[in-house]
C-alpha cells in the first residue's frame, strides 16, 4: 500500500503530496534522502547532529 | 524674508521702524523692499514692494541708495539649504543567516540517525537513511492520516527499506 500524504514538514520546509510506502507497526519510519532532495541542497553534520540545508 | 521674496512679520517689523521712534536704516530698508520687488511670487506684493522702494528712496541720498543697492546684491537666503537625509549607518553587525537546520538524534547503536518530521499534523520520529528512497510510515499511522483527511492512497509503487528490502506497495 501507498499514500501520497498531503504535506511533510521537516524543519521549516513543507513538502506537499508526498508519497510514502507503509511498513509494519513497530518498524522504523524511514525518511530517504531522494526526499530531502526535494527541499534543496542540504549537509548532514554527523559530528554535531544536525541536518542542514542550504 | 521667505525665499518666494515675501517678507516676514520680522522684516515687516524691521521696515517700520523709522516711523516708531526707532533708529533709521533706509538702506536695510531698501535692500528689503528691493528685494521683494525682485523676488515676490505674487506680483501684487512685488508692485507694492517696488512703490514702497521708490518711496523710500526719494528720502535716500545717492550713497544710501548705493549702500542699499549693494546689500541686495549681496544678500543671500539664511534659510540653509536642504541636506541630502543621511545615509544610513553602516550596520556593523549584520544579522546572521539563521541556521536551516535539524537536529539529528543517533539511536542506540550510535550510527543510525534520527529526526523528528511532521507527518501530516503529527510529528514523527523517522530514520534518516541513505539507503531508502522514499518516505515510509507505519501501518497504523498511514490508516490515522487516511482517515483524517492527511493523505490518500496513492499508486502501487516498490518502497526500498532501511535494510536493502524492497517492498511492493
Amino acid at each position: 500500500m501507498t499514500i501520497i500524504i498531503d504535506t511533510v514538514t521537516i524543519g521549516g520546509h513543507v513538502l506537499r503530496d508526498v508519497p510514502a510506502g507503509v511498513t509494519p507497526d513497530g518498524a522504523d519510519m524511514v525518511l530517504g534522502l531522494p526526499v530531502l532532495n526535494q527541499i534543496g541542497r542540504f549537509t548532514i553534520d554527523s559530528v554535531n547532529h544536525k541536518l542542514i540545508f542550504g | 524674508m521667505t525665499k518666494n521674496g515675501q517678507l516676514t512679520p520680522s522684516v515687516r517689523s524691521s521696515t517700520n521702524f523709522y516711523s516708531k521712534g526707532v533708529p533709521q536704516d533706509y538702506a536695510l530698508a531698501h535692500m528689503w523692499f528691493n528685494l521683494s520687488a525682485s523676488r515676490a511670487t505674487e506680483a501684487k506684493l512685488r508692485d507694492s514692494a517696488a512703490k514702497s522702494r521708490d518711496e523710500l528712496a526719494a528720502q535716500m541720498t545717492p550713497d544710501e541708495i548705493a549702500e542699499a543697492q549693494r546689500l541686495a546684491r549681496e544678500w543671500k537666503p539664511t534659510t540653509p539649504p536642504l541636506q541630502p537625509p543621511p545615509s544610513p549607518l553602516p550596520d556593523l553587525h549584520p544579522p546572521q543567516p539563521v541556521a536551516d537546520a535539524v537536529t539529528l538524534y543517533p539511536g542506540h547503536d550510535g550510527r543510525a540517525l534520527y529526526a523528528y518530521i511532521d507527518i501530516g499534523p503529527w510529528p514523527q520520529r523517522v530514520l534518516l537513511d541513505t539507503g531508502a528512497t522514499n518516505l515510509t510510515v507505519t501501518e497504523p499511522l498511514a490508516e490515522r492520516l487516511v482517515a483524517q483527511g492527511f493523505a490518500h492512497e496513492g499508486p502501487s509503487v516498490t518502497v526500498t527499506l532501511a535494510d536493502g528490502s524492497e517492498r511492493n506497495g
